[in-house]
This record gives structure tokens, sequence and C-alpha cells, in this order.
């Protein structure tokens, strides 16, 4: 123990922290010539003993779920694949480690560069977004993000960790009803006040509703960031037993700006067993969980073009 | 460190990070998510960095990193849900200016305790103990840190810790004291807690 709060320390102190083997050596001696005098307190510094015992004994027997960590092996495992193609690629001689995770978050923002979603929408739902996009206006268009491979930012691995986590969460929602808990909503109608009591901004039903989805259920969630979330989820009409999951995030300051304005973003392609897209509206931020990667396109196009007022 | 050495150590460490989690949060649904969030947060490529930096001057290995970004996460959820209508910062202000209490551990009349009759009452105890003073308990009693040790993990003066550890063994302390059946399970009699010349009668 360091003089910070011991030199002057009382008897109290100095009993206890000799019961924890933290005397320096002028302390213990203190305390050896206190104990020469006050035999009994040895007792004392014995109870201690025991205490720190016994409340190892009643907090430490705990270990953490299987499925949490299979979870996070599987997690690490995907972080691991997104990395060994570019790895592959590069160099044989391994990169730091640091390195090699940051090449893993450009990997996955590749991903969303790769594919056109024009080209891989089946005729009617390219019939149908297009149509989308001609009622609209054809104001915006999709962009994918671009991450320049000098140019990885702390927001992109951001982006990178809120995109697991959310595709996490949606397939933990959907997989352990015990999650559905939080949900303290079921009726479409309620999701303003939930957002404006979480988020701060209302919005109304009918910009959180689309073709095809029926609302489910919805309540807080915890998106890493600063901003407060909420986690709404749909159900889709001609697929029972699909879900798709919204997140909306409060920017609480620059570090939550992840998104250029009027732009979705492809965090995640169905060809990783779900998509997920993100963009940003009026200070909040989007993220949109679901296995088909059009429908995904379709609901962010529709956003996009219409960010609510709040 | 290579990629699979780095897994390897992180996960080496989930039982005591849930541990951690679990006992700050009380609620094995948040625990969940606190862990969720550590492990992502390790494994960004500054955090990656900092560890590498940390393990290099010895000032650190793998548990109690990960203890610390345990720590930073729970608070940063604090902060962000209000759950607590006293400012986290203003907490540790006043705890760090408090001075160390000068009450001494109870003394006994040397009769052998019993202390696993009393584990449910000190396991309620510690339960309503503040997350402050469950954390550094935690670290103190479970996983064996130094005060130091704890001191950096928490990012507080040694001060602090010592003053925590002692108002938290005090409240566990009067909490099991003052229930004359634990006194009883225990095997004390004749004590005085409140006594600092040795309190026997």
């Amino acid at each position: 123990m360091n003089s910070d709060g011991a030199n002057d320390m009382n008897l109290a102190a100095l009993l206890r922290a000799g019961a924890d083997d933290e005397l320096q050596p002028d302390q213990k001696a203190h305390l050896d010539a206190h104990l020469r005098d006050h035999p009994r307190d040895t007792d004392r510094i014995e109870f201690e003993r025991q205490l720190k015992e016994a409340c190892g004994r009643v907090m430490g027997p705990i270990s953490a779920p299987p499925a949490l960590r299979e979870r996070l092996i599987a997690s690490l495992d995907r972080i691991a694949q997104d990395n060994s193609p570019r790895q592959e690629a590069s160099s044989t001689a391994p990169a730091p480690e640091s390195v090699r995770l940051a090449q893993g978050v450009e990997s996955l923002s590749e991903q969303t560069r790769r594919q056109s979603f024009w080209n891989r929408m089946t005729p009617a739902v390219r019939a149908l977004a297009a149509a989308i996009l001609l009622l609209v206006g054809g104001l915006f268009l999709l962009q994918v993000v671009n991450v320049g491979s000098g140019n990885l930012s702390l927001a992109q691995a951001h982006m990178s960790e809120i995109a697991t986590f959310v595709g996490d969460e949606h397939d933990r929602c959907v997989i352990d009803p015990s999650r559905a808990a939080k949900f303290n909503i079921s009726e479409l109608d309620a999701a303003p006040a939930l957002l404006e009591e979480i988020v701060g901004k209302s919005i109304s039903p009918a910009n959180l509703a689309f073709g095809g989805l029926a609302f489910r259920d919805g309540g807080r969630c915890h998106v890493p960031g600063k901003g407060d979330s909420v986690h709404l989820r749909f159900d889709v009409v001609d697929q029972p037993g699909e879900t798709v999951s919204l997140f909306i995030q409060r920017v609480a300051d620059e570090s939550d700006e992840l998104f250029e304005s009027g732009k979705s973003y492809e965090l995640q392609s169905d060809n990783q067993g779900r998509a997920v897209f993100g963009w940003a509206a009026d200070g909040l931020n989007y993220f949109l969980v679901a296995k088909d990667e059009a429908l995904c396109e379709s609901y962010s196009i529709e956003r996009g073009l219409t960010p609510n007022a709040g | 460190m290579d990629r699979q050495e780095f897994e390897r150590l992180a996960l080496e460490h989930l039982d005591a990070v849930y541990r951690m989690a679990l006992h700050l949060t009380r609620n094995p649904e948040q625990a969940e998510d606190v862990v969720q969030d550590v492990y992502a947060r390790a494994l960004r490529p500054r955090a990656v960095a900092s560890f590498e930096d940390r393990s290099s001057d010895g000032t650190g290995g793998m548990r109690s990193w990960l203890f610390t970004i345990t720590h930073n996460v729970f608070y940063s959820k604090v902060k962000k849900d209000k759950r607590r209508p006293q400012a986290v910062g203003e907490f540790f202000a006043e705890a760090d200016s408090a001075p160390l209490p000068d009450e001494p551990p109870p003394a006994w009349d040397g009769a052998a305790f019993d202390w696993e009759h009393v584990d449910g009452r000190l396991k309620s105890a510690i339960e309503d103990l503040k997350d402050e003073f469950r954390e550094v308990l935690l670290l103190w009693g479970v996983e064996g840190l130094k005060y130091r040790e704890i001191a950096e993990i928490l990012g507080v003066p040694i001060g602090t810790v010592m003053s925590r550890l002692h108002r938290a063994r005090k409240i566990l302390a009067d909490g099991l004291l003052g229930d004359t059946d634990t006194v009883r399970d225990l095997g004390l009699s004749r004590f005085d807690a409140s006594s600092g010349n040795g309190g026997m009668e």
C-alpha cells in the first residue's frame, strides 16, 4: 500500500489493512506494537479475515451462462472470418492485431459495396422499390458506405460493433423468449410515446409502418453508444415466423454521428445470414435488421426519403 | 499478440467478467449485455493497442484490463439510464474526500465462528450495498486483488479504495452483528462493536 491514505491511518484502518496484508513494514511494526498492548485485537483482525473469506464464498461461485460464451465465440469467429480474405490477399506476414481488426471492419464495409442491391432484387421487389422511388420523387439514392483503405476511423469500428450488437440482439430476442421481457408495448400506437420517453423524439405510427410488416412489440434497448435507444419489432406478414427489428438510437453527441444524412448504409448483407442497414435522420440513428436484404433496402429508401420531423 | 492468443486470454476471464457485471447490475440479462459490450470494446483496434501498451509496461494483465472495461461500461450505462439521482462523479468526489471510518472491526469472545450459517444474511447485506461498495468488495474478496490493483481498475486513489472497503465491511459487520440470530449463529457473545479498546467485557 502506498502512502496516500495510509500515513494517517487510524486504528480501524490499521487493523483492516493488517488483515489484508496491505501494510508497509513501518505500519506492520506499528500494528505489532499495538497488538502487544492489546492482544484481544488479534481477534478483530481474524474477524476481518473471516469476513473476507465469507464474502468470497458468497459472491464468488458465479459462472457465465454457456449461451453467452457461445455467442461471444461466434462473434469472434465472425470477425475472424471477415479478416481472413484480406489477410491472404495482402501479405504473408501477420499484421499486428490492431491492424487486422481494423481490416476486419473495413472488410465488413467492403461487403456492402460488393453486390448491387438492384441487381440482386427479384423483379417484383425491384418494381416495388422503383415505384416507391418514383412516388417520392427520387430525391435520394441509396448509397453504401465507402471506407477508404487508409481512412478507417473509430466511428467505423463503432459502426461495426453496433451492427454486430443489433444483429445479435435481433437473433437473441427471436431465440430466447425471456429476452422479450424488455418489450413493454405491443401496439404501434404506443410507439410514439415510447420513443418520446427514451430517445426524446416522437415518431408517428405512419412513419414507422411499412407495407408487408405488422408491428409486434417494442421496448428500451441498449445499442452501443451514448444515446438511449429503442428496439421495435415487426412481423413479416407473408413469412410467418420472420421478424424485422428496427433499432432507433438518439444521437447524443458527435461520437454517435455515424452516417451521412440522406444515405443508408448496408452494415451487414444477407449472405451473412441477416442484413443490417443503418442511416440517420433528425438526430436519430436507425438500424434495421432483417433476413431479407431487399426488405431492408425498401424500408430504408422510404425512410431516407421521408425523414421524420420528430 | 496474435488474434487467437488475444481471444483465448480474453475468454479465459469470461466468468470473472460476468461475475463482476452481475454483481454490478444485479440482473442476469443486463449483465450479459454488459459482458457483450465489454468484449465488443475489448476488440476495438484502439482498445487492443491500449491493452498491449498496458501489458508491456507491466501495469496490468488481461483480467484487470477487462475489469476496467467492465467498470467503465457499467457506469456509462448507469449515467445513460439515469438510474441514479446522484452523478457518479459527485459520489466519487464525496467518497474521496471523506475520512476513513474510525470504527474498528468488531471483537468477540473467541468462540468458534460459524459463518456458513449466516451466508444467506451476508448475501442479502451485500446485495443492499451501494454499487461502488459491492464492486470493491468483489475485487477484494473474490478476485483477491490488492488495494493498488483495485485503484487502477476503478481509476481512483488508493485511499478511496480503502475508504470504500472500510465502509462496506463496517456496513456488513453492523448488519450481521445487529441481528441477534446472526450473533448467536456466529458464536459471538458479549461483543462490543463500537468500542475501540477491544470491546470485551
